[in-house]
């Protein structure tokens, strides 16, 4: 845009010195500012007053001011402009003239006589960051409250009621979840971002009671403590299990739980049954209460059944390892227990028959075998049985019919066998083999007696072991259970203390040496024992 | 004998922060809480205990630099001891944190408090290294006098003018009218010189007139330049380069200026964001604290 400015300035003697600029730019700006077309020195225009600029050809000046500018004596905000239009700038006059050729626009500029003039001196440049208006305290107070209404006074509305707690959360506001220091684990995630769930009374530590909200209410029961009634110290469900932690560990890791009782257990329960003091696993610790023999009632050498040579069985010398008989529980825990006809019937036939090699007696008790066999001999002797030990000339001819006096004899003669065969197994082939078997002839037909089974699957009562976790490159079985030496039921395979502590250091991390692992109480100990579940719904989750 | 205030009483205050230091993190190593260590163990407890006092006597130094009149230690030695134990602070609430951030308003208090002493940390550095640069920019002028210079050079330019064709005596005001510094705060960090010129352009029959940026007055420069190349009168050449010289002073003096200011700017800055927001984290310390005990 091309402007021609024409300077009227007031000369002496009432003369008025006129001196035209040709101007070329894209608008032309008028203010107060250094860089303005026109500037104006005058204190009341602003830094940027207005601006004139083209539009379709038409030359529009745009107050850049809120108040708007005088033209033709009207605050505008916007005025097309024509000749003989007059803008009033302070004390600048602005007279639209006829623009010549070649120019967009033309205008004159004088002061205006009857206005004051005021200073017209430069601003004084602003050289510190204080004078652009820029204040330490007024941040700080903005920052200081700001802060405190967010991460305070607003989440805290909420504590006044429920229903402003609800629209809380439900606003985009900041609610009481911004004060969470960290996540919840996996199986209390479920509560989400309902604080007061657990968090019941303010400036109060979480209580059992809300745990026991969900939790069933046996779950917080410690070991059976015969004595310690009132002196045991109240123990919050919260100081072992914490949350809001990353890594989440709902369970307390450390010994300092159990040490702080155990220590001197005597002192809360003078008729305490355990140990008086544990302090640590490794230095501290009773050895296992296991007792000297083991009362199975069976007959079993464990070093005939694991030499290395083999053992006689149905298919010749076999050579058997542990796992033959020995199968673990799923979850690798325990081992199941073993039983007879899976376990040990592979080799120990109750076979009775040499005639039918294939029959066997169902293991049981002699009532249950006699009656078997009893029934087993009738019908072979009624079906012309061939009693391969029979005395010549006994056996049943074949015919149609029976005599009544023929089924009689060969029933006698069944009875005779089985009773006989019953004998031979209880005392002799099979049962006596593994079981202390005894006759009572009062007590017909439970004669034989046989010593009760008492398997035991777990021996120490107050520990959790898992052999699966213990199934390392470095451990066989026989590096914890001396089987291959065992020549008696009674013994008990058991590792004492010292054989754990091979790899089991104390509690204490910071003195765990490199090769060893640091094992506190809860490695092996549960605090809710056995009887009760780890985790036990109340009813219906909320 | 001028003493970095780093330096104050042989280092003690950086001996006694590697010694909080020292402990803190022999304690946490140490400490082996039986849950993640977190800022609510009772090592825990202590860290932030300790966090939370240092904050607020670390504040407290805005009230003793300008009580005057207070017997309680020089404040050179304060100030000495503000840096060194609020470096050390960084340690101590990081390990109170135990390693455990997230989106809340803890993890705030925890970032506001990096920001505060990273900004501080700054100041220390501008303090160590401006105040010199300040001085030998300044020779041993202060800025009103070098203002005063700039008004003179202003005045002798106009004077010269006088004599000459009446478009130099407009180039020259225009120039003095349109030169700019400081204004806003970029400019001043920057030192970026915005100041324009309105110059006679020679186009064709006509003389044009327009707006052109003037930094380091080298628009004006370039056209008192062309003009003296093109000026065949003896006297208006010689008038001309004295302007010249005048016009290359003036140069050298805004410069002054300017980098006066920027480094002044620089001293200061940094104070705008350390103070405030040490604020910012006294209400988060606050919420912190309240919130933690409020949901025990």
């Amino acid at each position: 845009m091309r402007v021609l400015i024409r300077f009227l300035r007031a000369g002496p003697a009432g003369a008025v010195e006129q001196k035209d600029k040709l101007y070329d730019g894209e608008s032309v700006t008028l203010g107060r500012a250094t860089d303005q077309v026109v500037q104006l020195k005058d204190r009341r225009v602003a830094l940027a007053h207005a601006q004139i600029i083209l539009r379709n050809g038409h030359p529009v000046l745009i107050s850049r001011v809120p108040g708007g500018v005088l033209v033709n004596g009207t605050l505008q905000r916007e005025a097309r402009l024509r000749a003989g239009d007059v803008v009033t700038l302070g004390a600048n006059v602005l007279r639209i003239l006829p623009p010549p050729a070649g120019c967009e626009l033309a205008f004159s500029f004088e002061l205006d006589p009857d206005a004051r003039p005021q200073s017209v001196a430069l601003d004084l440049p602003r050289l510190r960051l204080a004078e652009l208006g820029f204040g330490k305290r007024r941040w700080s107070w903005a920052l200081f409250l700001g802060v405190f209404l967010l991460a305070l006074a607003i989440p805290s509305a909420g504590l006044r009621s429920p229903q402003i707690q609800e629209s809380l959360r439900a606003s985009l506001l900041p609610d009481d979840h911004w004060w969470s220091p960290g996540p919840l684990s996996r199986v209390h995630e479920v509560l989400g971002t309902r604080c007061d769930a657990c968090h019941q009374k303010l400036f109060q530590r979480v209580r059992n009671d809300a745990c026991l909200t969900c939790h069933a209410s046996n779950l917080h029961q410690h070991w059976p403590h015969p004595g310690i009634g009132a002196a045991a110290p109240e123990m919050r469900c919260a100081s072992c299990h914490a949350e809001h932690h990353e890594p989440a560990t709902l369970v307390r890791q450390d010994p300092a739980v159990c040490i702080n009782c155990h220590r001197d257990l005597k002192a809360l329960a003078p008729a305490t049954l355990i140990a008086a003091r544990v302090t640590d696993f490794a230095a501290d610790h009773p050895g296992f209460a296991v007792p000297v023999t083991d009362e199975s009632g069976l007959k079993f050498p464990h070093d005939v059944h694991l030499a290395k040579d083999g053992i006689r069985s149905p298919v010749g010398d076999t050579v058997l390892g542990c796992k033959d008989c020995h199968a673990l529980e799923p979850g690798g825990a325990r081992f199941r227990p073993v039983q007879m006809q899976r376990d040990c019937g592979g080799c120990h036939l109750l076979d009775f028959d040499p005639a039918y090699p294939e029959r066997t007696v169902p293991h049981g008790d002699a009532k249950v075998i006699s009656g078997f066999l009893v029934d087993y001999y009738s019908r072979r002797y009624l079906e012309a049985y061939a009693d391969p030990l029979a005395v010549p000339g006994t056996a049943r001819r074949t015919g149609p019919k029976l005599t009544a006096p023929e089924r009689e004899r060969l029933l006698r003669t069944a009875r005779e066998q089985s009773a006989m065969v019953t004998r031979d197994l209880f005392e002799r082939r099979s049962c006596a083999q593994c079981h202390d078997v005894t006759r009572d002839i009062s007590k017909v037909p439970d004669e034989w007696q046989v010593k009760a089974v008492k398997l035991r699957s777990a021996w120490l009562k107050g520990a959790t072991f898992n052999h699966a976790a213990h199934s390392t490159a470095l451990t066989s079985c026989e590096s914890c259970h001396g089987a291959l030496d065992s020549k008696a039921a009674s013994d008990v395979l058991l590792p004492d203390i010292a054989t754990c502590r091979e790899c089991h250091a104390g509690g204490d991390a910071h003195a765990t040496p490199p090769d060893r692992l640091t094992s506190t109480c809860n490695l092996c100990h549960g605090f809710h024992g056995d009887e009760n579940p780890l985790w036990q719904a109340r009813g219906v989750a909320p | 004998m001028h003493q970095s205030v780093l330096a104050y009483g042989r280092s003690r205050y950086l001996w006694a922060a590697l010694a909080v230091c020292a402990t803190a993190i022999g304690a946490y190593v140490l400490d082996s809480p039986g849950v993640p260590r977190n800022g609510g163990t009772w090592l825990g407890y202590t860290l932030g205990t300790l966090g939370a006092v240092l904050i607020l006597w670390l504040m407290s130094f805005g009230i003793r630099k300008r009580a005057y009149a207070s017997q309680a230690g020089t404040v050179q030695g304060w100030l000495s001891a503000h840096i060194y134990l609020g470096v050390s602070l960084l340690v101590v609430v990081t390990l109170h944190t135990g390693f455990q951030v997230g989106w809340n308003i803890h993890t705030l208090a925890y970032v506001l408090l990096w920001i505060v002493v990273a900004s501080g940390v700054f100041g220390v550095l501008v303090y160590l290294r401006y105040p010199r640069l300040l001085s030998s920019n300044r020779g041993s002028q202060t800025k009103d006098q070098l203002l005063s210079d700039l008004a003179d050079l202003d005045a002798r330019c106009l004077r010269v003018t006088a004599g000459m064709p009446p478009e130099f005596g407009e180039a020259l005001l225009a120039n003095r009218d349109r030169t700019l510094l400081g204004g806003t705060a970029f400019a001043l960090l920057a030192g970026q010189d915005r100041s324009q010129i309105l110059l006679p352009v020679v186009g064709g029959a006509t003389v044009l007139y327009q707006a052109l940026p003037n930094p380091d007055q080298s628009a004006l420069l370039d056209w008192l330049g062309q003009r003296l190349a093109a000026s065949s009168d003896g006297g208006v050449s010689r008038q001309l380069q004295e302007l010249l010289g005048l016009v290359g002073a003036r140069r050298t003096l805004l410069g002054r200026l300017r980098r006066d200011a920027q480094l002044k700017a620089w001293l200061e800055v940094w104070l705008y964001v350390h103070v405030p927001l040490s604020f910012g984290l006294l209400a988060a310390l606050i919420a912190h604290v309240l919130s933690v005990f409020i949901y025990w």
